[in-house]
């Protein structure tokens, strides 16, 4: 059986099990590799993505079901050039310590701040209860994402 | 990369699709609503040799229909689609407290209603006290039969129903009550809770409490109602320290489990708490 995913605006073809997690398929057989595996159980947030818009964990998702909607991974947000401003933001602030939280802070955040263009400190923390820095550092992760609200640069 | 001997995911196109594919598969398929439970078995070292039987493009199990009287959820309603329609409904508050603070954006977006409901195994859900506590009626439909059964019926009775029904719908009664939702973490995420609690209830002119339930979860293997504390609080005078008192004598009804994240006695130490702090947010404090 193919199943046709469509990734980052491109399409792919997969034929293998049908009940692996999205996250393995990607790791695993489309070499998107941006997506960590960490916990495998939703807890981390290292393996974020967006499935038609929404922040999914990958791990929890059995490709199977995934046929016709859009799948959006860290390899799909930004590019080389021109980084998105979250990646931006953390770039500039200079908060990347391991890097193993980092593609699923950039995929929440994302998302968090189209429909949240002025949040608070609050607001930014309870939105990241689904990501866990390892590192710890999280104060500095929430100064450099609120200092995209103050320069009003993400819509 | 899990095995393709033939395992696979049927997607069903509409609930008659869907009860015939678990007929007929019998053992060797699953349901699978938001996948948030099913998908962790590998991390619980339990096998997952079923197909799935994913149940995500049936029409039938999606949206929310409200009428003065009650509101009929669909299974597959999502965590935060709950949090964000019963936003001004007093009487579910508990449920959407429940939905909108259980696990994390991401597996809020993904887990059901439905599905809160028949992982069976799963001993701290936020969901069900809150439907225990608001009175809500399960709807199961299997290929020949479509019943109601009373919350906690259903979730006595789940691990040893059949494995060709699902649930479709739950029917929640509306009231002149008010109802919240209590819930303890070790940390901040990461972790299921140690202890919830639900309370509904409604206090009458005189300041006394009337129709108390309230519901625990997390601190025995199932949640259920906590009923020697809704037998002292009825027509009691609403007081955040009665209640703590009355909650450190009742808390013996519950045996308190052991487990990873904290010890029994604990879990039973923190519900105390948990009660007059949910008394004290229904009275406005």
């Amino acid at each position: 059986m193919t199943i046709r995913l469509k990734i980052n605006g491109e399409n792919f073809d997969y034929h293998g099990d049908s009940r692996a997690s999205l996250l393995e398929v990607l790791r695993e057989t489309f070499r998107l590799t941006g997506s960590k595996s960490v916990c495998c159980e939703g807890f981390c947030g290292a393996c974020i993505v967006h499935i038609n818009g929404e922040l999914v964990a990958s791990c929890l998702k059995p490709v199977g079901v995934l046929e016709g909607m859009e799948i959006t991974t860290i390899e799909g947000v930004g590019s080389i050039e021109k980084l998105n401003p979250i990646q931006q933001a953390l770039e500039d602030h200079d908060v990347v310590q391991c890097g193993m939280c980092f593609p699923g802070m950039v995929m929440t955040f994302t998302s968090f701040f189209k429909s949240n263009p002025n949040p608070t400190r609050d607001d930014v923390k309870a939105a990241m209860s689904g990501n866990i820095c390892r590192c710890t550092g999280y104060e500095r992760i929430v100064d450099a994402l609120l200092s995209i609200q103050m320069k009003g640069e993400v819509t | 990369m899990a095995d393709t001997t033939g395992k696979q995911v049927i997607v069903a196109k509409n609930l008659e699709e869907a009860l015939a594919a678990l007929t007929n598969m019998g053992l060797s398929a699953i349901p699978v609503a938001g996948g948030t439970w099913v998908m962790r078995a590998p991390v619980r070292q339990e096998a997952t040799a079923q197909s799935f039987v994913s149940l995500h493009a049936i029409e039938e199990l999606k949206g929310i229909e409200a009428t003065p009287k009650e509101l009929v959820v669909g299974a597959m309603v999502s965590h935060r689609q709950l949090a964000i329609e019963l936003s001004d409904m007093a009487d579910l508050n508990a449920i959407r407290v429940a939905a909108e603070k259980s696990a994390n954006p991401s597996v809020r977006n993904m887990a059901t209603i439905g599905g809160n409901l028949c992982s069976t195994d799963f001993m701290s859900p936020d969901l069900v006290p809150a439907l225990m506590v608001c009175d809500a009626t399960i709807q199961v439909q299997s290929a020949s039969a479509k019943t109601e059964i009373a919350i906690e019926d259903y979730i006595e009775s789940r691990s040893v129903r059949p494995k060709n029904e699902l649930v479709t719908r739950i029917r929640l009664p509306r009231g002149l009550f008010r109802s919240t939702h209590q819930r303890l973490m070790m940390r901040k995420a990461g972790e299921y809770p140690v202890a919830n609690l639900s309370m509904r209830l409604s206090i009458d002119g005189d300041g006394r409490i009337a129709d108390p339930r309230i519901a625990v979860a997390s601190v025995e293997n199932q949640p259920r109602r906590w009923m020697s504390l809704e037998d002292a609080l009825r027509g009691e005078v609403a007081s955040k320290v009665a209640t703590k008192e009355l909650a450190i004598d009742q808390v013996k009804e519950f045996t308190g489990r052991d487990g990873p994240d904290a010890p029994g006695w604990y879990r039973l130490r923190v519900l105390p708490r948990l009660a007059s702090d949910a008394l004290a947010d229904l009275m406005g404090d």
